[in-house]
């Protein structure tokens, strides 16, 4: 089992994390006209790149939902970062 | 469309006090279990502890995230959303089932259902063990621990438990 | 008699004797024999036959590497198959078999395929058997091909045990290096493990005379004691059979003969790899015989269980550890003489029993062949990690390169084959200090396999594969070395290449003239070697694989004679009563019609949403607008995912300015939570929203049916009942024994519904008092049976089953939100996307089978007309309906809405049917039932 990194919790068994998407998707703003390309890549492009990804992923135990940077061939975690800041 | 009733022992059946080579599994009563969850809560409650603390008291407060505790055992809040104190209330006192794990083989039992040690410190209690999330700290001892399990799985999780101390105990040669 | 005991020596306990039998024939072995050396030590040297050609097999090595001696072994009524004799201790009372042979491994029935070996070359089976059909020769090389026979017993108890550990160091391998590695790292003060796969640790120490002046048994317990004593933990059989992602080893520790083994889920600090290296076979004509084996296997032999494989040797060897092996087996008794494989070509000489051997023309008697082609280091795990091979010209050898983090390598497993050379440097690893620097005095001439000489010469003994099957290989252009392992099968049996690997490669290597670096290995997976499945399972089966949600009133229900079935993950009464469950279904589903019918709902999702943000979350997350929501009101809704796909359905009600509830259906509740925690930290504040899933504390009474307030009323429960002060689709709450309720006007049924919540310690009480209540008036318990018929005759869905993953809410009728809600919501650009606006999307409609005819089955298919039929949706939901007293059914079907009235066909495994499309509700359309 792979070891991830959960901002608030620490480094945890992977079983207890799920993958939500790729980190740098913004939601566009559907009050406003948003084109069928712009809507599609929204949903479905994916950089799936060679290396170093970075990923969203949430945190089953204490569903926080942060970005982790991985290494998609050896599988390192590089870091993880909260998306909410220092925990207060 | 299967009549299932022979093939899952009847509920509660698990739930019964067993002892073993170096442990001992029991269900614990709590008085009053509520989810408090606030933006600030654990400046708010700077005793929520998480792990490996051992948490002493009647009354306790179990860190689960950064906006969220279990209060074990405390003065009776009403359920909803304080707009004063900017926080939610839930009562789960019968959500979940208290479990309590003694024994020096504690941790050894425990590490049949999950990747754990006391040297691995968490600010959460909130992890999966044997599958089930749960929330699990140690309690007034060292070797003994706590596990709060979700109600509807109570059984399923001592079923779990009393088999991996069948393992455990079951010799290879 | 060939191999037979001698009188001293060996590990084996002398004072024990042990009784087995192979293939109905009994013998004598000793406690601290493996299956073949017992049999060896009776003479008995054929133990099994070729997969593909049938051709007689002796072992060729003692340890991992034999892939020739397997065996279906039966002790204490359970039997194992495909046992490897080398690696399987013997225990009192086994009972062996060999495999691939009929009546029995010396004189098998199908050894004539041998003959035909000419026309089932490498891929045979890809160029054959194909017309007219090749499903009509399936069956037949079904039965004729494999390897040993699976019980069809079911061992209960064959259970692993599996349990996380971790450690500053491992070692891997418990030879002379890894002993020595080991202790150092205990003496600087680390937490160390150290694996060995054998009941007694010491590798191939045994086969060497003195080690740093003593004898090999007191050097190894010295280490050991050393280890010990300073709180290291030595595993004795105990295989590391894999090293997985974030430096995690599978370990599997073995017991006796039919005990599952344990798994340990290793997480080391660091992994020193000492697991040594395997003598290569040599490729020659008829160097598949019994009786041509390998010179360490040979020593091993002697060295653990006092056994000599022959008493007229021959060597072949083109390296220098060669001599001392020569050496050693003369001293035991032996007549040994030394050959040079180099000089020519070579043949074996003899069928079932060996005669000797033939070199450059001149021949040599001997009844047993001692190859040694060099030592190929074991470097399975190294690669598991990610570690690199650098390819050794001196060694002929591929070892370790660049390493993985956290792992280094030691002894013959780098590359290190004169053990003081290689006890000084483990020591240095261990101990972490700077590693000497020395020269190897290991020679070696090349030798590998000739293509195009004479013969047939074998690469891979188990599954039969040669060197022309190579050349065949080549010749097709399945020159990549992955291909070549797929197109013959060599390295694909169950000793996965250990031998066959290195001779594979290089043959291809020489066919097409290119160094063998070039060609490279294949892809090193874990297991190192085969594992049963049961040690990957664990206790994760029966009621465990996935085990069922439990209510808090099952014990009612039990005492009620409720059948109890799964749904949606929980464990519920389907309906009441023993035996043919039609009719007791039929009466419950009347009942409730009629009177009123009581149920367990619990499972029913109680998800609070709560804060400033709670109804402008609420808002966001559904697709129908909440926001108007008043407190104390519910209303029905739809969560979408970002594709505008129906994700579930429920009701949410109102509590207060900043407090909702949503109540999602039951087999949905995780699926739905999850889905609300990650949206509530994305694309909005959630600092001012929490969800609290509250499901489990409460059980959740309903009674339904027109008599279901006169229920109500007899219970004290301070809530005002009447139908003005309690309208449809609102929530009150209350107390009931002093505890408090929440009761919501929610239909599933289509008749008056009052669903009462309570905390579960109380739920006993309000369930019996419902049910006394009930009972006066004839209403009585219902299950889910019932309830599926009831919701089916007002058309009301089942997400999952009336919905697909394709089901927009406009396809179910729920048109206005997609064209009036302005506030954002999850999936709401994609049912504006083309797909969503397509004419001929699949929308739900009612089907109505003609007069007397039997119910549609679910799942049917509706087609259009024609000669080339095609699916124009399907059949969700079907049953026949008491309440109309005929089938009903609901379905998706294009252009649904636009074909009311119509006739459609519906096709069956075969057979059709005519139907006719109406609308997606069968009774009491008004819904004046639900106002009452």
């Amino acid at each position: 089992m792979q070891i991830f990194i959960c901002p608030f919790c620490g480094p945890r068994d992977e079983r207890e994390f799920h993958f939500e998407r790729e980190a740098g998707k913004i939601r566009p703003d559907t009050t406003k006209l948003v084109s069928d390309i712009g809507w599609s890549d929204y949903l479905n492009e994916q950089r799936n790149t060679k290396g170093a990804v970075r990923e969203v992923w949430s945190h089953l135990p204490c569903h926080e939902l942060f970005v982790m940077e991985r290494n998609s061939l050896t599988m390192d975690v590089i870091y993880s970062t909260s998306r909410r800041g220092p925990v207060t | 469309m299967r009549d299932d009733r022979m093939k899952w022992a009847p509920a509660g059946r698990e739930l019964a006090t067993f002892e073993g080579d170096g442990f001992r599994f029991q269900c614990v009563t709590m008085q009053s279990q509520a989810l408090v969850s606030a933006s600030d809560i654990l400046t708010r409650m700077p005793d929520a502890l998480g792990w490996p603390d051992v948490i002493c008291g009647q009354s306790y407060v179990l860190s689960l995230r950064r906006d969220r505790v279990l209060v074990v055992n405390g003065p009776f809040v009403q359920d909803g959303w304080d707009s004063e104190l900017s926080q939610a209330v839930s009562d789960v006192t019968d959500a979940l089932t208290v479990f309590e794990i003694s024994g020096p083989n504690t941790l050894a039992l425990m590490r049949r259902g999950a990747e754990i040690s006391f040297e691995a410190p968490s600010r959460s209690a909130s992890r999966l063990l044997f599958g089930f999330g749960v929330f699990a700290y140690r309690y007034e001892s060292h070797d003994t621990v706590r596990v709060h399990v979700n109600h509807a799985h109570s059984d399923a999780f001592a079923q779990a438990l009393r088999q991996a101390a069948t393992r455990m105990q079951a010799t290879l040669t | 008699m060939t191999s037979y005991r001698i009188d001293h020596g060996g590990l084996i306990d002398r004072t024990r004797p042990l009784v087995f039998t192979f293939d109905g024939r009994s013998y004598t072995g000793f406690d601290g024999d493996t299956l073949a050396s017992a049999l060896l030590a009776n003479g008995v040297r054929i133990m099994g036959r070729s997969f593909k050609y049938h051709r007689p097999r002796g072992p060729w090595s003692a340890w991992v590497d034999d892939p020739n001696a397997i065996m279906n072994v039966k002790l204490n009524g359970r039997e194992f198959p495909n046992c490897a004799a080398t690696t399987t201790y013997l225990e009192d009372g086994m009972a062996a078999r060999s495999v691939n042979a009929f009546p029995s491994a010396q004189f098998d029935v199908k050894g004539g395929l041998d003959l035909m070996h000419r026309w089932l070359t490498a891929g045979f089976y890809y160029k054959t058997f194909m017309w007219p059909n090749w499903h009509l020769f399936e069956p037949v090389i079904r039965k004729m091909a494999g390897l040993g026979e699976i019980s069809r017993d079911v061992f209960e108890d064959y259970v692993s045990d599996q349990v996380h550990d971790c450690c500053d160091t491992l070692v891997i391998g418990g030879g002379g290096t890894g002993l020595a590695a080991a202790r150092e790292a205990v003496e600087t003060g680390e937490n160390v493990i150290l694996v060995d796969d054998q009941k007694t640790v010491g590798g191939g120490l045994f086969r060497t005379g003195l080690i740093e002046g003593q004898a090999a048994a007191d050097w190894v317990e010295a280490q050991v004691a050393a280890i010990e004593s300073g709180g290291g933990r030595v595993m004795r059989a105990t295989t590391a059979f894999g090293i997985h992602d974030h430096k995690l080893v599978g370990l599997a520790e073995h017991g006796k003969f039919g005990c599952p083994p344990r798994l340990w889920r290793l997480r080391p600090g660091r992994i020193i790899l000492a697991s040594g290296a395997l003598d290569r076979p040599i490729t020659f004509a008829n160097n598949d015989r019994p009786g041509v084996m390998s010179l360490d296997g040979a020593c091993e032999f002697l060295a653990r269980y006092g056994v000599l494989v022959g008493r007229n040797i021959a060597t072949l060897s083109n390296n220098s550890g060669a001599e001392s092996s020569a050496r050693t087996l003369e001293q035991a008794g032996a007549n040994v003489v030394t050959l040079d494989p180099t000089a020519g070509h070579a043949c074996a000489i003899g069928g079932k029993r060996l005669r000797g051997v033939e070199l450059n023309g001149a021949f040599h008697y001997a009844d047993t062949i001692l190859c040694s082609g060099g030592q190929t280091p074991l470097v399975h795990l190294w690669r598991h990690a990610g570690g690199k091979l650098d390819w050794n010209d001196d060694l002929q050898a591929f070892v370790p390169g660049k390493a993985p983090e956290g792992m280094i390598a030691v002894g013959s497993a780098n590359g290190f084959f004169d053990l003081q050379h290689a006890l000084d440097d483990a020591r240095a690893v261990g101990a972490d200090t700077a590693r000497p620097n020395k020269k190897s005095s290991y020679k070696l001439t090349p030798l590998w396999p000739k293509p195009g000489s004479k013969g047939r010469q074998w690469i891979d003994f188990q599954h039969d594969v040669t060197i022309k099957d190579v050349e065949l290989a080549a010749r097709e252009n399945y020159v990549s070395v992955e291909h070549l392992k797929r197109y013959t099968t060599l390295g694909m049996a169950s000793d996965q290449g250990k031998t066959s690997n290195m001779s594979g490669l290089a043959a291809m290597a020489a066919v097409l003239d290119r160094p063998i670096p070039e060609v490279g290995t294949t892809t090193f997976r874990p297991p190192f070697v085969p594992q049963p499945l049961a040690l990957y399972a664990g206790q994760r089966k029966a009621t465990l694989f996935s085990p069922l949600k439990r209510l808090k009133l099952e014990p009612e229900h039990r005492a009620a004679d409720a059948a109890l079935v799964e749904y949606g993950g929980w464990l519920r009464p389907g309906w009441f009563g023993s035996g043919d469950p039609t009719e007791h279904i039929f009466n419950e589903v009347q009942l409730v019609r009629e009177t009123a019918g009581i149920f367990d709902a619990s499972p029913l999702g109680k998800i609070e949403i709560l804060g400033p943000d709670a109804e402008a979350f609420v808002n966001f997350a559904f697709y129908n607008t909440i926001a108007t929501l008043k407190p104390g009101h519910v209303r029905y809704g739809f969560l979408l995912n970002e594709r505008g796909i129906v994700m579930d359905d429920g009701v949410v009600a109102r509590l207060g300015d900043n407090r909702f509830v949503i109540s999602c259906s039951s087999g949905h509740v995780d699926h739905v939570r999850d889905h609300l925690e990650v949206w509530r930290q994305d694309c909005n504040d959630p600092e001012r929203i929490f969800v609290h899933d509250t499901t489990q504390h409460w059980s959740t009474v309903t009674v339904t049916g027109p008599r279901a307030r006169d229920i109500l009323e007899k219970i004290d429960t301070r809530i005002e009942l009447a139908a003005d002060a309690f309208p449809h689709m609102t929530v009150r709450e209350g107390t009931f024994d002093g505890a408090p309720i929440r009761v919501a006007r929610v239909s599933f049924t289509g008749e008056l519904s009052f669903e009462v919540s309570i905390r579960n310690t109380y739920a006993t009480a309000l369930w019996n008092a419902l049910l006394k209540s009930g009972a006066s008036i004839g209403a009585g318990p219902v299950g889910s049976e019932a309830m599926m018929i009831l919701r089916a005759e007002k058309g009301y869905i089942i997400v999952g089953k009336d919905t697909d993953g394709l089901t927009m809410p406009h396809d179910l009728g729920f048109t206005v939100p997609r064209l009036k809600k302005k506030a954002a919501f999850i999936g709401d650009r994609s049912l504006h996307m083309q797909v969503g606006n397509e004419t001929d999307r699949r929308a739900l409609v009612g089907l109505e089978v003609d007069t007397g005819s039997a119910m549609l089955s679910t799942g049917a298919h509706i087609v259009a007309d024609g000669s080339k039929p095609r699916t124009l949706g399907y059949v969700t939901s079907s049953y026949d309906s008491p309440t109309l007293k005929r089938p009903i059914a609901l379905g998706l079907l294009e252009q649904g809405a636009e074909r009311i009235g119509e006739k459609i066909t519906v096709w069956h495994l075969g057979k059709t049917v005519t139907a006719t499309v109406c609308p997606p509700c069968f009774y009491d359309p008004e819904g004046v039932h639900l106002d009452a």
